[in-house]
Parts: structure tokens; C-alpha cells; sequence
């Protein structure tokens, strides 16, 4: 992988993972979505949840698994508007980049 | 390293951030550990990169004035260094626990080790060096102006979160190090220990001899003394010859009592002294072995 993955693409990649299940996920199997599309060490996910968190675009929950409790995380309301809008800035930038990344013959 | 030293250095290098922050931290790894399951418990810890980085990383988002905007991810590279290519190109300069020595990183996530001076972010630092990044582990002499260090040694810190030192033991590098030189010093510290053992040794026969040596000498001549007191009551050559034995006799007591008492009060103002010289010897060994370890 040799483009960068911003803040805020992360946080759109995370927010859609966890769109995805209507029921919410835990922080294991979100980090293991996460690098199945992007390379990233696990250590990054801890703290782009807290904020996400924190910003309100996610809400937790625990639900017993296994005799003890796992903690799920869920998108929010706000959080489904902003991944709405990453969703049309992302549109707009690869449409961008894409114009001329792509179309020019080298 | 295993799960359960993972989660202790962890807590441990999280001891600077409130309690709620670092337990709720612990708890989302535990749970991280247990969901990834047993067999993959060396893989998730390969992955996560050491307990250090993982905690840096928590403490980056505590500073709340990450200005995330939409599309300038340059400002983000603080927030997120490992995501950011930056950040790893001056970490392949300078990444790596080996490093030691001299030298200037201006990398995030460096574990640098020897004298250095640092400008980035995210370094683990021992030796003399100078840091101007967030969040250093440093330890020796150094100077820090980043926030989040970990400093130990003498430094000019001005970051945040000043925590605890990190001494030789912890530092995988310089046990090595320190082995080594132990091992090759091996054949010139052996004879020269064992001579310097030898000399003490000799030093303490010597003295003793020299105090048994008083008191023989005193208690003979004491001995011959009352002996030729003795004697001279028996003595055959008249009166002339009593009487020079009687003198040589009180002579020679009276110089054997002496000497004795010499021998005695050399005893007992040398030994003392002998002792606790020793015995500050030994404390001054002590400190200074101490002061490696500490």
C-alpha cells in the first residue's frame, strides 16, 4: 500500500464497517474488517473508536459472549449522516483523482 | 512476551493518562486478546507492535485539539503516524532497536538508542540525546521538548507526562552489550581480581603476624624475665650474681609487660579502624553497583 489513509478516510472505513451490521460489532472483528481492506497495525483502531465514540458516531453496548461481557459498537444517528457525507466526498475526490490519475497515457 | 505481559507493560506505560482512560484502554485490548482467541495470541501481539507504541498511540488521541478537517490529512500525521507514510520513512531511517551510537533522527516511532538528537515523534530513546518529538521514551541524559515522553536521566523535559526510568536491565540492546564486555573481560578480570584478593590477603597476614609477633615477643621476654627472677633464687655465684639476675629478671618483665601491652592496644585501636575502613569499602561498591542498576 503506498498511499496514505487519512484521519478521515479511516474514520469513514470504520463507520461503514460498523454501518454494516444492523447490530452492531466488537472491536476484534471491526479491526480484522478493517485490515482485510487496508493495511494498518491494529494499534490504530483503539483510538479512532474512542473518537468516534467520543464525537458521538458510535454508541457501545455490552452483550454477554462466552461468560463475560463483550463490548459492541453501533453506529449512531450522527454517525450514519457523516458516513453519508464521506460517502459523497469520497464520490467527488476518486472522480477527481480518477480524471486524471487514470486517463492520462503515459 | 505474552498476553499477560502485553496488558502489564501496557497499564504500566498508561500510568500517566486518568484512570478511567487507561482502564477502559485495558479493557478494549483484554477483550481484543480473548476474541482473537488462545492460538493467536503471539500473532495479535506481533501485530500490535510493543506495548510502547500501543500506548503512545492511546495517549496521541487524548490531546483534543486534533483538527481533522475534511481532505488535509497533513496535519493528521501527528494523530495518526503509523498510518502515514511519513511517519514510516523516517521511521526506516531510524526504526529498529539496534540503533546506537550517534546520530540525528528527525523520524516518528523511533527506538533510538546512545547519543542522538531527536525531532520526531513517537521515539524511544536511551543515551544523550536531544528530543524535540512527541511522545519519546527517553532515558539517560537527553533534552525533550515533546509532549508524552518518557524520560529518564538527566534531561531538560518540557512534555507532559513525565514518567519512570528505564535503566540498562530493561534495555534488550544493552544487556547484550553488557554480557559481552563481562565475557571478554573475563581473562583480564579473573588474574586481576585474584591478585588484588591475593594482595589483601597478604596485607591482613602481614599485620597479624606482626601482632602475634608483639606478644611473643612480649610474653617471652616477660616469661625470661620471671624466669630469671625465678631462678636467681637459685642461683649459685653469690650474692652479686642474685642480685644481676633479680635486675636482668624485673628488666625483662617490665619490657615483655610493655611490648605485650603494645601488642594489645594495637589490637585494639588498629582493628577497629581496619574494619570499618573495609566496611566503607564495601558501601562505596555497593552504591556504585546500585547506580548500574538504577
Amino acid at each position: 500500500m503506498i498511499f496514505n489513509t487519512g484521519a478521515a478516510l479511516l474514520d469513514a472505513i470504520v463507520l461503514a464497517i460498523v454501518a454494516s451490521e444492523t447490530e452492531g460489532t466488537y472491536g476484534y472483528k471491526i479491526t480484522q474488517d478493517v485490515r482485510s481492506v487496508i493495511e494498518i497495525s491494529e494499534s490504530t483502531l483503539y483510538p479512532v473508536l474512542r473518537r468516534l465514540l467520543k464525537d458521538d458516531c458510535l454508541e457501545v453496548y455490552d452483550k454477554e459472549h462466552g461468560g463475560r461481557n463483550r463490548r459492541y459498537y453501533k453506529i449512531t444517528e450522527r454517525g450514519r449522516r457523516q458516513l453519508t457525507l464521506y460517502q459523497s466526498e469520497w464520490g467527488n475526490y476518486i472522480t477527481k483523482i480518477n480524471a486524471i490519475l487514470l486517463e492520462t497515457c503515459v | 512476551m505474552n498476553k499477560e505481559i502485553f496488558l502489564r507493560e501496557l497499564r504500566r506505560f498508561l500510568a500517566d493518562i486518568p484512570e478511567e482512560e487507561r482502564e477502559q484502554a485495558l479493557t478494549y485490548y483484554e477483550d481484543y486478546f480473548e476474541d482473537a482467541g488462545p492460538e493467536n495470541e503471539q500473532k495479535v501481539i506481533q501485530e500490535l507492535g510493543s506495548p510502547i507504541d500501543v500506548a503512545k498511540q492511546i495517549k496521541a488521541t487524548n490531546q483534543e485539539n486534533i483538527a481533522y478537517g475534511q481532505g488535509n490529512d497533513f496535519q493528521k500525521d501527528k494523530a495518526y503516524p503509523n498510518v502515514y507514510e511519513s511517519g514510516r520513512q523516517a521511521q526506516k531511517e531510524s526504526h529498529g532497536p539496534q540503533n546506537s551510537g550517534n546520530y540525528f533522527n528527525n523520524g516518528a516511532y523511533s527506538q533510538n538508542s546512545g547519543n542522538y538528537s531527536n525531532n520526531g515523534a513517537y521515539s524511544q530513546n536511551s543515551g544523550n540525546y536531544g528530543n524535540n518529538g512527541a511522545y519519546s521514551q527517553n532515558s539517560g541524559n537527553y533534552s525533550n521538548n515533546g509532549a508524552y515522553s518518557q524520560n529518564s536521566g538527566n534531561f531538560n523535559g518540557t512534555g507532559p507526562y513525565q514518567a519512570q526510568k528505564k535503566s540498562w536491565t530493561q534495555d534488550p540492546a544493552k544487556i547484550t552489550l553488557v554480557v559481552i564486555l563481562a565475557i571478554l573481560a573475563i581473562p583480564v578480570g579473573l588474574p586481576v581480581i585474584s591478585v588484588i584478593f591475593a594482595l589483601l590477603i597478604s596485607c591482613i597476614a602481614v599485620i597479624f603476624s606482626l601482632v602475634i609477633a608483639l606478644f611473643a615477643l612480649g610474653g617471652g621476654l616477660a616469661i625470661g624475665g620471671v624466669g630469671s627472677l625465678i631462678g636467681s633464687f637459685f642461683a649459685v655465684g653469690g650474692f652479686a650474681n642474685t642480685l644481676t639476675m633479680i635486675g636482668v629478671g624485673l628488666i625483662l618483665t617490665c619490657i615483655g609487660i610493655f611490648i605485650f601491652w603494645i601488642g594489645i592496644l594495637f589490637c585494639a585501636k588498629f582493628f577497629p579502624a581496619i574494619f570499618r575502613a573495609i566496611g566503607a569499602l564495601c558501601q562505596s561498591i555497593a552504591k556504585w553497583i546500585r547506580s548500574l542498576f538504577s
